[in-house]
């Protein structure tokens, strides 16, 4: 969350000074648009299951031996700092990459601030939730795993087909298309 | 139950899913006569947001 809150300042700060440095131009509006094309490429490419592109983001994943048998203490930091905010391990789905640039359509640093805290929370809370179900369960086939990860691909490109839809009306009705 | 791993059902679905999107932030003041007053809109994007941010935590771990 406090990491997210930070990348919410940045973008924010950029949108702001944005509008000062060419005020006829609606960073607002173009983060909005920006969203949708986001939105509809990769949703379009996430239903028909291609792999290519891939969507933006990192291919680190988190060593092993850096949460396995080690302290408390450190544990909580690498989930804290790299796991629940996720920028920096891997992410196959597309949506984590339209969050940044829905930040950025809050177009004031208040609210880039405060809606990335609120995704900060809400995405490290729902890896939580994964975490705990996993710790419940057994733990899944690989084959199952990869049929499971297909059917999320698939929502998260409904997902973020709906959200391009939303992001093209705000982004329209300030840009007075609409 | 239908079949969205056939291609037509899932063209019709992505289209649906686009113009609900569209529905959900149209403005008041726009071609229609309904829709979402000054910045309501914008509050169904950023409520949208951060329910595809906990989607996309969750599922996550289903990442091979």
């Amino acid at each position: 969350m406090v990491i997210w809150a930070a990348v919410g300042l940045v973008l924010g700060s950029v949108a702001a000074l944005a509008d000062i440095a060419a005020p006829a131009v609606s960073v607002r509006a173009l983060a909005c648009l920006a969203a949708a094309a986001y939105g509809l490429c990769y949703g379009l490419l996430e239903l028909s299951g291609r792999a290519w592109p891939p969507p933006p983001g990192r291919r680190w994943q988190v060593p092993q031996e850096l949460v396995i048998a080690t302290g408390d203490r450190r544990r909580v930091l690498i989930w804290g700092a790299i796991l629940g905010p996720g920028w920096l391990t891997r992410n196959p789905y597309a949506g984590f990459g339209l969050l940044p640039l829905l930040c950025l359509s809050a177009g004031d640093i208040a609210g880039a601030v405060v809606l990335a805290a609120l995704i900060g929370a809400a995405h490290g809370c729902g890896r939580a939730l994964a975490l705990l179900r996993d710790a419940r369960s057994a733990p899944s086939e690989p084959f199952a795993l990869l049929l499971m990860s297909v059917r999320w691909r698939t929502t998260d490109g409904f997902a973020l087909l709906l959200v391009a839809g939303t992001a093209l009306a705000v982004g329209g009705h300030l840009l007075r298309w609409l | 139950m239908i079949a969205l791993d056939r291609g037509p059902v899932r063209l019709v679905a992505a289209a649906t899913a686009v113009l609900a999107g569209l529905a959900v932030g149209w403005p008041a003041d726009g071609w229609l006569a309904v829709g979402w007053p000054a910045d309501g809109g914008f509050g169904v994007l950023a409520v949208l947001a951060v329910l595809l941010a906990g989607g996309n935590g969750y599922e996550k771990a289903y990442s091979p």
